[in-house]
């Protein structure tokens, strides 16, 4: 199976050429291709589908079938990036009240390279209070574009996997999850000095998360494992100083109409697709107890001119996070360094 | 089940003294180390489950995360305090990466005993993790002796001989 890294830059389609009046719901779906066109928007364009999506893909194609909600949104992304690079050289939108009209003159060809093929494709947007609820598809020739797809080997499921079937712990939704929008450096400077909106916790630490992360490290202090001795010692269970962190960790799925708060750090716009760890330097103003919900709000403080690192050229990043409990407490302040650089300049 | 609790260097805080050399750690990184990180710590970031993506980022296989190896440190030297001991600082640089099959290696040294500005008793370790002997992360920790009052606590060598069993 081919690796599938190699295909996400590719199918990406080039800038669109937009024609035609502006009516609101034409911008909402110009704003949503935009979107769609870039990996580090993808969410955005995520938060513009609507829970009662509904996609259909005709039938003779490899990724032909129903995509239903975000979550089918995403995997008919993933379907049919694995299985066709498009290559988009015009698009013409036309409102019709409730549905606009996208009219796509463009080239597909397989992500492993082979015979493309110049055709059309007009699908119908059903958009509705800036939202997107769903996308008729209609190919020129079906029958032409699956010829050529023919000889496609998906990156993500290989031949003949149906495309309801994407692996979605794939790479590529890995990617999706963790994406840092990218940017300058000197657009990244203006982020110096910026605090986030306070983050809190999707839920209280519990004791079956303390028992678990202690196990996975073989960890056997009686504060973690014996409630007597913990409530006479330290007034309950205690929750190890490790697992701040995950006090305030987003969860990989929220129901839609969940709000959101992003990390401060992944906004930042920095060249380089990819976020480590280098140090932390934390100070605990008291323990954390089980059953506590935390809350961080996070600043940036400095980010570097570009440096020479081991893993290629890339910026450094201060950030403080101070976290706080529920009543507005001091818990822990936490400085961190993170690199921002590229992964494999093969991508 | 409620694991044996290992043997701890100090019983009591009078024993503490600079240059101490705390035992070592050492844990068997398995697949299973590495896969029950993120369920228990909801660290999701996908280098430390799809190997692809940590093979992208240079890494020879998916790989221990932060959290993990900041608990491990924390071992190094809560594993061998006087039960009550508070850490209150935890200064971290990442050298290294940890792997399945790595076979990690933790040890803390005393670098420093006082009385703290809040009048607690203060300690100092510096803490090294080791992966085959090459080092990965390289540490600081400084734990107290809270009282129960939240007031001021003397250091015990400054009292009379508690009774300490240390060495």
């Amino acid at each position: 199976m081919p690796d599938a890294t190699r295909h996400i830059r590719r199918t990406i389609p080039r800038k669109r050429e937009f024609v035609g009046s502006e009516p609101e719901n034409v911008r909402v779906l110009r704003r949503f291709l935009d979107f769609m066109g870039q990996r580090e928007t993808v969410r955005d364009a995520l938060a513009m589908v609507a829970p009662d999506f509904v996609a259909h893909e005709p039938e003779g194609l490899p990724y032909s079938g129903e995509y239903r909600g975000p979550d089918g949104f995403l995997n008919l992304m993933k379907a049919v990036s694995s299985w066709a690079v498009l290559d988009v050289k015009k698009v013409t939108l036309r409102d019709a009240d409730d549905v606009v009209l996208a009219h796509f003159e463009l080239t597909v060809r397989p992500p492993n390279g082979g015979e493309s093929l110049d055709t059309q494709i007009v699908e119908l947007y059903q958009v509705r209070d800036g939202m997107i609820h769903g996308i008729s598809i209609f190919y020129y020739d079906t029958a032409a574009v699956a010829k050529v797809l023919a000889k496609a080997e998906s990156c993500v499921g290989g031949p003949g996997t149906p495309a309801a079937e994407v692996d979605m712990s794939s790479y590529e939704s890995a990617l999706e999850y963790i994406s840092p929008v990218t940017g300058t450096y000197e657009e990244a400077r203006q982020f110096v000095g910026r605090r986030g909106d306070w983050v809190q916790g999707p839920a209280p630490i519990s004791e079956q998360m303390v028992r678990m992360f202690c196990a996975s490290i073989r960890d056997a202090h009686p504060g973690y494992w014996d409630r007597s001795i913990a409530e006479e010692v330290w007034g309950g269970s205690v929750v190890p100083p490790a697992l701040l962190q995950s006090a305030t960790l987003p969860l990989p799925w929220y129901p839609p109409e969940t709000s959101r708060t992003p990390w401060l750090q992944f906004e930042v716009p920095l060249p380089g697709d990819s976020l480590i760890v280098v140090s932390t330097e934390a100070v605990f103003h008291r323990p954390v107890l089980v059953d506590e919900i935390l809350s961080h709000q996070e600043e940036i403080v400095d980010i570097s001119e570009e440096r020479a690192t081991r893993l290629g050229p890339g910026h450094f990043m201060t950030t403080v996070l101070r976290y706080v409990d529920s009543r507005g407490r001091d818990v822990a302040t936490v400085t961190s360094v993170l690199l921002r650089f590229q992964k494999g300049s093969d991508l | 089940m409620t694991p044996v609790t290992p043997p701890r260097r100090y019983v009591s805080w009078s024993g503490i003294k600079p240059a101490d050399v705390l035992p070592a750690l050492t844990l068997e990184v398995t697949p299973l180390t590495v896969a029950l990180v993120p369920v228990a710590s909801w660290d999701l970031f996908p280098g430390h489950h799809v190997p692809s993506f940590a093979q992208r980022q240079g890494q020879r296989d998916v790989y221990l995360n932060t959290i993990a190896l900041q608990g491990l440190t924390d071992r190094c030297v809560m594993d061998h305090v006087p039960l009550g001991a508070v850490l209150t600082r935890r200064k971290f640089a990442m050298k290294g990466s940890v792997h399945p099959g790595d076979v990690l290696r933790g040890e803390a040294v005393v670098t420093a005993v006082r009385v703290g500005e809040s009048g607690c008793a203060e300690v100092d370790f510096a803490v090294t993790l080791s992966a085959q002997s090459v080092l990965v992360i390289d540490a600081e920790i400084t734990v107290i002796r809270p009282s129960s009052a939240h007031g001021t606590e003397r250091l015990p060598e400054m009292d009379d001989n508690d009774g300490s069993t240390d060495e």
